[in-house]
């Protein structure tokens, strides 16, 4: 049970980091990003071929490319963040362009698909369909611990790498830049007309989920131990979008609690059920229940648990500021949403239920 | 005849399909003073417009801000010059707040980029409050700040064409390019537009206002080009446009 | 020259598979302006439908039909509830689309469940080997190729010669100006979404026949190529998505046959994103302006 416990953690974390990357690209950027499991799956190679040693396993690359090297940790995992976010550059002069979002949804999906089915028919590179496998564990050879014990701490490790992904997208998102690629994404248009320069913007976002992505493949990698086309079917950056979707687009707190609920309790907690019908059934009615929970979500609900937060709200929102470090200390604060704004918070709420961790609510109309 | 002064376009020509929507159209805008372009659907008014603004590729011409070639440029450079625009059906950050909206707009933020937020999440904030309250006090000059925490989404029609035109003024424009502000405003807060207008002339802004209610026209610009097919028929003072017979033909159809 | 002889030998199979693939998909979406991504998994149905048949004793002929029928009907629920209903609400394009990816999800996992992720291998009788200028094709290949040329011939000709062609394309290039000189426009709609759908099916049929594996995620594998074929020839442009369906065909089988034979599916994706960068509505699309979703 406690076995359970823990990967169910670091799947969450996995989930948590995936959500969080795709959120910054669809949610706030309006990046049609329906390839995104390609950039977890870079990483996940990349921390794998740089950690599996020599050749005694058979794998081409590790022994043609890289000399069977082993990196110590933390450096595959940081090949992960930069086979990912290198991916995104290479990609993104040519998908980040001005088009349909419909249209570049579904050209990054067809990249997603075709990039499959190369990878799985060349044995060259990755060892096709049979995947890396014995890819170590980080530490593992220095930690001289039970497997459950060791499973608790790669969870905490996990843990804290959410912790830091967050922190890193909750800062692009709440700050100006997130503003700024929130309009664009809006609309681009008037964006371009107050000086926003679109493909600019849009690229370091790309680059930034693409890092982000591959850190969380490389998270997961080391802990499975495994890696092949199986893994990175198209259809996982689905489990992905939905987390973003039903959590709530464009909030950050809200992608983790989507990868809670669409992440643990959907994806990974039916495995740990008895098998009912044949082997693979439960499977299939997962991917029927994520697209059942999807069109359910868009039509009650599609601005998810928790929604967008209309403003920045920098000088009322105490949370923000505990979070980035506000220059500010409370006493000025106090003092200036007194006499200024009473109440200023408020109206937002009442568009958009449950956004704000605001103490004040008085009447909308104040003194100016 | 290109002052240094001012915006000038010369020999625009804009073609769709077969047709020539601008025909070689050469004007001088004057900085601190507002420039009515007036004339009948299809004259051409927004296309021209749209060229000035960088929204769309003239087949033909250049296009002037005080003395410097900026046809090369995209919308969002000119942006950044300073050559500011409204929408003819107003454009709004949805899902932003009506302050954010404005906020947004605002020229050279330090936050506006994707380290600085990263790496120095407190640099930023100083530079944000001074927007803010900026943004606030133009709220005020129309009443709304009492909707400055409101979703852009919620807003009317006519507060959407304020916050349009309050985007551009937050962007500190040397040029201010106006389409068809007035429509579905209520008297009242045209009024208050007359008068914002007139402080932004003041502050030696380069207005060019693109519009079809003639009130409008008479009483705010200081100079009127008219326009009809593609071409500029005549320009000069209201009385001296409204008066012309080209004008009137062109208007009532007679060719 | 052996070498290009069998490469434009099995672009022309599999240009002609794609063909009606394309045109289906050309069709609902010049109409519609949904993206429809579900698209891939309708074919797959129309292969298994097809295939489960003919192992099951029914005339391939037959088994085709009843597979197009199937999957007609298939697109039509779909379109005329869960995309309609969407539509109705002023959904945009970008959400629908995701909507699509849902739909297509739980018909493909639906199919899955039913038969159990298996996949078939179609041992369907091919024929008498014909040689041709040096390529060689079976019977069955040739029926397939003959086939989609009637079918193209015939859908273009219902498309500019008769009425009802007159009224879906006036429908799919205005949706209200069509209403509004008497066209019934909700029954072009359906008509609409049988007609792609019945393409569709019998895409999958033909891709069953042609490729022998079929599982429930064939189709949706299938859908890059589709997705180049149509952006290629433009939003509206049906009959140009056939041509443009062969000529990606022939690009990407007659490469395999001289280089990479696993890379030259990359093709689809280059043609994709070269298209998109440089002319986006296509070479001959004519609805490039539509934003309104008509369901």
């Amino acid at each position: 049970m406690s076995y359970y416990l823990a990967t169910i953690v670091i799947y969450f974390g996995v989930y948590g980091l995936g959500a969080l990357a795709l959120n910054l690209q669809i949610g706030l950027s309006g990046i049609a990003n329906f390839g995104f499991i390609i950039f977890e799956s870079a990483g996940a190679y990349a921390a794998a071929i740089t950690s599996i040693g020599p050749a005694s396993n058979g794998h081409a690359l590790s022994e043609t490319y890289f000399w069977g090297i082993n990196l110590p940790f933390p450096l595959p995992l940081l090949a992960g963040a930069l086979a990912g976010g290198l991916l995104a550059l290479i990609m993104g002069p040519v998908t980040m362009r001005k088009m349909r979002r419909d249209y570049q949804a579904a050209t990054m999906l067809a990249i997603s698909i075709i990039a499959t089915q190369v990878i799985s028919n060349d044995i060259h590179i990755f060892n096709g369909n049979a995947g890396l496998a014995a890819v170590p564990s980080p530490l593992s050879g220095h930690l001289n611990v039970s497997t459950a014990t060791y499973d608790w701490i790669y969870a905490g490790y996990a843990m804290v790498l959410t912790a830091i992904g967050y922190v890193i997208c909750k800062r692009i998102s709440m700050s100006p830049f997130g503003r700024s690629l929130r309009a664009l994404r809006d609309d681009d248009d008037a964006a371009a007309s107050i000086g926003k320069y679109a493909w600019a913007m849009k690229m370091k976002v790309f680059v930034a989920g693409g890092a982000i992505a591959g850190l969380a493949g490389a998270l997961l990698v080391q802990y499975i131990g495994a890696w092949s086309p199986a893994a990175w079917q198209y259809a996982e950056t689905f489990v992905l979008l939905q987390c973003v979707i039903l959590g709530g687009i464009a909030n950050d707190k809200g992608a983790l609690l989507g990868a809670f609920v669409v992440g643990v309790f959907l994806a990974e907690a039916p495995s740990f059920l008895p098998a009912i019908g044949y082997p693979g059934l439960i499977n299939n009615l997962q991917w029927i229940l994520i697209g059942v929970v999807y069109i359910i979500v868009l039509w009650f609900r599609p601005q998810g648990l928790i929604p967008e937060r209309g403003s920045l709200r920098l000088a009322v929102n105490p949370a923000f500021d505990a979070l980035t470090g506000g220059s500010d200390r409370p006493r000025r604060l106090r003092r200036r949403s007194a006499t200024s704004r009473p109440g200023v918070a408020s109206t937002a709420d009442a568009t958009a239920p449950g956004s704000a961790a605001v103490a004040t609510t008085g009447p909308a109309v104040g003194p100016r | 005849m290109a002052i240094a002064e001012g915006l000038g376009v010369e020999k625009i020509v804009v073609t769709y399909g077969g047709v020539r929507a601008v025909d070689g159209v050469s004007i001088d805008f004057r900085a601190g003073a507002v420039t009515g372009l007036i004339g009948p659907n299809g004259a051409g008014k927004t296309s021209l417009l749209n060229v000035i603004a960088g929204a769309l590729r003239g087949a033909g011409g250049t296009v002037r801000l005080f003395g410097e070639d900026v046809s090369r440029l995209s919308s969002d450079a000119r942006g950044r010059r300073g050559i500011l625009r409204t929408f003819q059906t107003a454009r709004t950050f949805e899902r932003l707040s009506v302050v954010d909206n404005l906020i947004v707009a605002q020229p050279e933020q330090r936050g506006d980029r994707l380290l600085t937020a990263l790496l120095r999440p407190r640099s930023w904030t100083a530079q944000e409050r001074a927007a803010r309250a900026r943004a606030l006090e133009l709220l005020d000059l129309f009443g709304m700040t009492s909707h400055a925490e409101v979703r852009a989404d919620q807003l009317s029609g006519g507060q959407r064409k304020i916050v349009d035109y309050l985007r551009a003024l937050m962007a500190n424009p040397k040029v201010l390019l106006l389409d068809e502000p007035s429509v579905g405003l209520a008297p009242g807060v045209l009024e208050r537009l007359s008068q914002d207008l007139e402080r932004m002339k003041g502050a030696g802004v380069c207005i060019v206002l693109v519009e079809h209610e003639m009130e409008f026209i008479r009483k705010s610009c200081d100079h009127v080009v008219a326009m009809a097919n593609g071409s500029v028929v005549t320009q000069g003072s209201f009385e001296t446009v409204a008066a012309n017979d080209d004008v009137r033909a062109a208007y009532l159809g007679r060719r | 020259m052996q070498l290009l002889a069998s490469g434009i030998g099995f672009g022309i199979v599999s240009g002609a598979v794609l063909a009606l693939g394309a045109m289906g998909f050309s069709l609902q979406f010049g109409m519609t302006n949904v993206l429809n991504l579900a698209y891939g998994s309708l074919m797959s149905m129309g292969a298994l439908v097809a295939l489960l048949l003919n192992e099951n004793g029914v005339s391939i002929w037959v088994a085709a039909l009843l597979a197009a029928v199937a999957v007609a009907l298939t697109s039509l629920l779909i379109g005329s509830t869960i995309y309609r209903a969407f539509a109705r609400r002023g959904a945009r394009l970008f959400t629908m689309a995701i909507l699509s990816v849902a739909v297509s999800l739980i018909v493909d996992f639906g199919m899955g469940a039913i038969t159990r992720s298996n996949v078939y291998q179609f041992s369907f009788p091919q024929g008498a080997i014909h040689a041709f200028l040096g390529m060689t094709f079976t019977t069955t290949q040739l029926i397939i190729v003959a086939s989609a040329a009637v079918i193209v011939a015939l859908l273009e000709g219902m498309l500019h010669y008769t009425k009802l062609g007159v009224a879906i394309r006036a429908t799919a290039a205005n949706t209200a100006l069509a209403r509004a000189s008497g066209i019934r426009t909700s029954l072009v709609v359906t008509v609409t979404w049988l007609t792609s759908g019945a393409l569709c099916g019998l895409g999958g049929v033909a891709l069953a026949l042609s490729y022998l594996t079929v599982s429930f995620q064939t189709g949706t594998t299938f859908l890059p190529y589709i997705l180049a074929a149509v952006i290629v020839a433009g939003i509206g442009a049906v009959g140009y998505a056939a041509l443009s369906a062969l000529i990606l065909a022939l690009a990407i089988q007659i490469s395999g046959a001289f280089g990479a034979a696993e890379y030259n599916v990359v093709i689809a994706v280059g043609v994709l994103l070269v298209m998109l960068m440089v002319r986006p509505q296509g070479f001959f699309g004519e609805l490039w302006e539509k934003v309104q979703v008509t369901a």
